[in-house]
């Protein structure tokens, strides 16, 4: 089949498909309409029978609105922003536009825990190892896992993660692995996810940069973003305060995040190697 | 199918003389206005919902539009069809919506609450089936840019003509037809990489 014929192939499928789509019940309009219009002072070129008072006041009280939606928008504690379009690494949608968190960092990303998602102070790695679920060995997280776990080979001393952690979820599994600083054991140093669900989360950012861990799309995200995880277990979005590089790969999503340069993380994305034996 | 899916599929149809409301309710009359309204809410409905992910919003948009056009019906010219003028003010008023980010927040969250299908099972339901494809082919529309959705979501969700489509947004037939070749081409490689087992559709 020529390009050309794969194309009309899928066109015909999109039309036989789509016009299936399960819309919700339209609701019926004709009242709210009718009392709106009511509402309306005067109209079409009519002359209100209140004069031109009502008109007077309208832009006052478009302003009040307008005011009153921004206040509500800013008081909601997760962002303010103008989303400009969003798009989809994996797991993760991405949505890009003017991003200013407002809810103070933790000092790791926390997914499927009950870690709170706000606290005035960061976390130390000791809080949040205590607070993630599903602690595991390396081993036992293979032998759960329905694909191969990866594991960095660089940096050259970066050894086997500290601590590992099994996440079930309804549709799949997450992997986190953290590795500790050395000489500064309650930081962290890395941080890798290995990603098993068709929708783990909702990523928020003002800037972002696109490009490969070999060969295949990935984005890099500087700097402190949100995270809403998809699943509803928390009911506000998380404040991620490091770096983080997320890329996919079939069916798993890899996010990586640390302090680390764009250069330093895809040389650790790119050195993922299967696991060779325990821990 | 009655008269207000014909109006949202665009089927060629003894179609009611809906101009004849338009005059009408140039002159004041609330009841040819309400008979339009009644027409056209379903479909408009479902473009705002296509567009906006969320039932309450896609309705807000819609009573919006029939307010508006209702105020400006003197701009309305009654010798241009009144079905793409009323989608172009929905597709305008989503658009704007959707720059609302606390808004389309709340829809996504709740979109993702309605647990997708992992991967294409045979269903004794074929129409269940269906319709699971379909929102996931949704899904996929969706990680297109604005252009490519909106002719999709016309042309194929919508079924509208390459003309209609035309119209509602406001370039020439021959854009139309260029974008809807571009949206499907980007389309493919999307369910390629994203969506696989809808590749076993087609």
């Amino acid at each position: 089949m020529n390009e050309q014929e794969s194309v009309e192939q899928l066109e015909k499928w999109v039309a036989e498909t789509a016009i299936a789509f399960p819309y919700p019940p339209t609701p019926d309009m004709a009242p709210a309409v009718a009392t709106a219009l009511r509402r309306q002072p005067a109209e079409k070129g009519t002359t209100a029978a209140t004069g031109d008072r009502p008109r007077r006041l309208r832009p006052v009280w478009v302003v009040i609105c307008l005011l009153a939606a921004c206040l509500a928008l800013l008081a909601v504690p997760q962002v303010r922003a103008g989303l400009v379009e969003w798009f989809r690494i994996g797991a993760v949608r991405i949505f890009v536009g003017e991003v200013t968190p407002t809810i103070t960092a933790v000092s790791a990303d926390p997914p499927l825990s009950d870690l709170p998602t706000q606290t005035t102070t960061p976390m130390s790695a000791r809080e949040v190892i205590l607070a993630l679920a599903g602690a595991t060995s390396l081993a036992e997280a293979q032998a759960k896992s329905a694909y191969p776990l990866l594991l960095p080979s660089y940096p050259p001393d970066l050894g086997r993660p500290d601590h590992v952690f099994h996440q079930h979820q309804t549709m799949g599994d997450t992997i986190i692995m953290l590795w500790l600083e050395p000489d500064r054991p309650d930081e962290i140093r890395l941080a890798l996810y290995q990603i098993h669900v068709p929708d783990y989360a909702l990523k928020f950012h003002s800037l972002i940069e696109e490009t490969t861990v070999n060969g295949r799309r990935a984005v890099w995200f500087e700097g402190g973003h949100l995270l809403q995880l998809a699943d509803g277990r928390s009911a506000e979005p998380l404040f991620v305060d490091g770096n983080v590089l997320l890329w996919a790969d079939g069916q798993v999503t890899y996010r990586l995040e640390s302090h680390l340069s764009l250069t330093d993380a895809m040389a650790i994305a790119e050195s993922l190697a299967p696991v060779a034996g325990d821990r | 199918m009655d008269l207000s899916e014909k109006a949202v599929t665009g089927e060629m149809i003894q179609e009611p003389d809906t101009q004849q409301w338009v005059r009408l309710a140039r002159q004041g009359n609330e009841a040819a206005w309400e008979k339009l309204v009644t027409y056209y809410q379903e479909a408009l409905f479902r473009l705002a919902y296509l567009m906006l992910a969320d039932g309450a919003a896609a309705e807000e948009v819609v009573q919006e539009t029939f307010v508006r056009a209702y105020l400006h019906l003197d701009r309305y010219d009654t010798g241009r069809p009144l079905r793409p003028w009323l989608f172009s003010i929905t597709a305008n008023l989503a658009r704007n919506r959707r720059r609302s980010l606390g808004r389309y927040l709340e829809a996504v969250r709740r979109f993702f609450q309605q647990q997708p299908v992992e991967g294409m099972t045979p269903g004794i339901d074929g129409r269940f089936q269906k319709q699971e494809e379909a929102r996931l082919l949704w899904q996929a529309v969706q990680q297109l840019n604005q252009p490519g959705r909106e002719v999709i979501y016309l042309r194929y969700f919508l079924g509208f003509s390459t003309m209609e489509t035309a119209e509602t947004l406001a370039v020439a037939p021959g854009t139309v037809k260029s974008r809807t070749h571009r949206a499907l081409h980007q389309l493919r490689s999307i369910i390629a990489r994203d969506f696989p087992a809808l590749q076993d559709g087609y």
